[in-house]
């Protein structure tokens, strides 16, 4: 994570008001350098891109985070690479309605494991804070986001489709299975 | 016959946080209801209801409400307000892990309730 880190969210929590406070500072900032981050790409960012950044998921519970990697194919005239296709599947329980991301990537989705010292809670794992980035070459993005086990994923796309759908109210209309 | 009286809202000392009902809108900001007593407060939050702690003072808001989220709860984790939540989203407590729902807001000097 470039600005929600779990270092600050750590230091938010802080049990000392003076470093809380400062904390609380330092949040602010970095919501408004995030913004001025991503008005800096937005024209470079496709529409499906931009609705991504709008989303809010926080506290979501997380059901499911899988990738899916195929074949390589030799690419038939040099110089260039074999071509490679990937892509994830991301849902997450909010409300009453499930939020699949549905991913094409250009590299393998990346998890980095909680720091020694985060105190907070892995069971039911939800969705705590989340950016868009954009990765070295053109077309190319990162989608990193921070999970209440302290897991930060990356997720290098080239493009995003949001999928919602709304729970059925009647009883059994549809079973979710709500664990992490 | 004279009209029944409504009974005051809890009273405060001058300059210390109040405590409401809240609300939890769509675009992320949150509307304050009726002044309550910390004991209704954390009555609303063992049943997933919102709160929210207003005054001036950031660390006088963030304590109580760490404290009635404590005691509803068990366990409380402080969120700073999520990005795309809007400017008017507030930072808050909320059980480590859930259930239950809801959320017990505070004030910031730059964020305020409705």
């Amino acid at each position: 994570m470039r600005f929600f880190t779990p270092e600050l969210v750590a230091r938010f929590n802080s049990a000392d008001d003076a470093e809380a406070d400062q904390a609380d500072e330092a949040w602010e900032k970095a919501i408004a350098a995030y913004r001025k981050h991503l008005d800096s790409m937005r024209d470079r960012m496709p529409s499906q891109v931009r609705k991504l950044t709008e989303l809010c998921l926080h506290d979501a519970d997380l059901l499911a985070c899988d990738q899916e990697v195929g074949p390589h194919f030799p690419f038939p005239f040099e110089p260039f690479p074999p071509f490679w296709t990937a892509m994830a599947i991301v849902s997450v329980k909010q409300e009453d309605q499930i939020v699949s991301l549905i991913y094409l990537l250009w590299d393998r989705m990346r998890e980095y494991p909680a720091s020694e010292d985060w105190s907070f809670s892995k069971a039911g794992t939800h969705w705590l804070y989340d950016e868009v980035d954009v990765a070295g070459h053109r077309g190319a993005f990162l989608h990193r986001a921070l999970l209440s086990d302290g897991r930060v994923l990356e997720i290098p796309f080239l493009t995003v489709f949001i999928h919602e759908l709304p729970l059925m109210p009647k009883a059994g209309a549809l079973k979710v299975r709500t664990s992490a | 016959m004279g009209k029944k009286k409504k009974p005051p809202p809890p009273s405060q000392p001058a300059g210390s946080p109040q405590i409401h009902e809240a609300t939890l809108r769509a675009n992320g900001a949150v509307t304050k209801g009726a002044v309550i007593t910390q004991a209704q407060a954390e009555a609303r939050r063992k049943a997933g209801q919102d709160v929210v702690v207003c005054g001036k003072d950031l660390a006088a808001n963030r304590h109580l409400a760490g404290q009635i989220e404590q005691a509803a709860n068990g366990t409380a984790k402080r969120c700073p307000p999520h990005p795309n939540a809007g400017a008017h989203a507030l930072p808050h407590y909320q059980p480590d892990p859930r259930p239950p729902s809801g959320h017990t807001f505070y004030e910031t000097p730059n964020r305020k309730a409705f």
